[in-house]
């Protein structure tokens, strides 16, 4: 299960509130390469997981999404307060606000609702892990893009910790995908489902 | 039972050889290097001397490695000037040692090596230590043989540990396991501030 912990994995003090930049970088929320994909994404596929070294890691790194999606909700909840209608509307911000005010809601920069077609959960490892990787390097080159728009270094600095987990995270995927083709035959790494036509392997709990 | 001078055992962890133990558990009657087997042929198939040199030069070699890492851990410990309370202490060597001293621990016991200057100063030194914390679980996940690994997250998580209590005394709770509201009248948790508030503060 989880708990809660009453602080952000990294701080978030912005003090220039910005909405057009909040426009965009709600993509990393609720969009296609968004924080709330890669939890959903990690901690679907756990439970086909074909050893604990899988396990641990989608829950791990899906649990830090969680983490990392707080944070992006921050920003952009940071960017947009205590504005008013009138600049909200001269920022362009006027089609989220008129059905969201400056509420917090998963979507995508273009305006499409966080869905699970985002994701995959395969229930087939190999693929699964692929796709993480994939995941990852979509999350990161969405960060080099925001950062490529970003002036304020109040908000660009919790996005680089963001974007360098990123490349953290898929480091630990490959990790795991070779643990994963380590237990399977090495001719052909395709022969069967792992996770589905055989038997998993993980040991009993130890007393 | 005075095996040190017999084996030129190194001083570090004074503890009996472990296999020693192990097979003393095993024969109950003690093993005499010096005097050589007493009795044991009856009960080992092989030629007592042989085993006696194996088995020896097996410990030596235990207890150089043991000592390696006994020598490795307290580096780590010498570190980090906090006591080290409940759960399994991480070297096996070390049951039988005393504590680390801790000249600071005298005056400051749990909040050693914390700054307690300003909430502040002290949320980022919970942020850093937090962080290499969960950076370590990750990494151990995919290498759960790396030592330094195990080293490095026992001493970040100890801080954090003391951290989170330290924050929660002088500021109110983060989290569950930090809450201990007998002594205050009102709901902490609730009322400090929210995260996302940031240094302005949110619309409360």
């Amino acid at each position: 299960m989880w708990n809660y912990e009453k602080r952000l994995e990294y701080p978030v003090n912005i003090t220039t509130p910005n909405a057009k930049l909040a426009q965009i970088i709600m993509s990393q929320y609720g969009g296609p390469d968004g924080e709330i994909g890669a939890s959903m994404r990690y901690l679907s596929q756990r439970y086909t997981a074909p050893n604990r070294t899988v396990s641990a890691v989608l829950t791990d790194v899906g649990t830090e999404e969680l983490a990392h999606l707080e944070i992006v909700s921050t920003i952009v909840h940071q960017l947009t307060r205590g504005l008013s209608a009138e600049e909200l509307e001269k920022a362009g911000f006027a089609p989220y606000y008129v059905d969201h005010t400056v509420g917090i809601w998963p979507q995508s920069a273009g305006g499409y609702p966080f869905s699970s077609s985002e994701l995959q959960s395969t229930g087939d490892p190999t693929a699964d892990l692929f796709e993480d990787l994939a995941a990852e390097q979509k999350a990161r080159l969405t960060y080099d893009n925001i950062l490529r728009l970003v002036k304020d270094p109040a908000v660009a600095d919790p996005i680089r910790f963001l974007r360098a987990r990123e490349i953290v995270h898929f480091q630990r995927f490959g990790e795991a995908l070779r643990s994963v083709q380590e237990e399977l035959d090495a001719k052909n790494f395709y022969a069967f489902n792992p996770s589905f036509d055989a038997p998993v392997s993980c040991p009993p709990a130890t007393v | 039972m005075n095996r040190g001078n017999s084996m030129n055992m190194p001083q570090g962890c004074g503890r009996p050889c472990g296999r020693m133990a192990a097979e003393e558990r095993m024969m109950a009657q003690p093993m005499n290097h010096r005097t050589g087997c007493t009795g044991r042929e009856a009960v080992t198939e092989m030629p007592c001397q042989a085993r006696e040199t194996a088995s020896q030069r097996t410990c030596q070699m235990r207890e150089a490695a043991s000592q390696r890492a006994c020598q490795m851990r307290e580096a780590v410990s010498q570190k980090s000037c906090q006591k080290k309370e409940a759960g399994p202490m991480p070297c096996p060597e070390k049951e039988t040692r005393t504590p680390m001293p801790c000249p600071e621990r005298e005056t400051c016991p749990r909040e050693c090596n914390i700054p307690t200057r300003s909430r502040e100063q002290l949320l980022k030194f919970l942020d850093e230590e937090s962080f290499a914390v969960y950076e370590a679980l990750l990494f151990l996940d995919t290498h759960p043989d790396d030592a330094d690994a195990h080293a490095f997250f026992r001493e970040h998580h100890s801080r954090r540990i003391a951290a989170l209590d330290a924050y929660a005394r002088l500021y109110g709770p983060l989290t569950i396991d930090a809450m201990d509201d007998s002594a205050s009248c009102s709901w902490e948790w609730m009322q400090q501030p929210w995260p996302w508030e940031g240094m302005e503060g949110g619309a409360c």
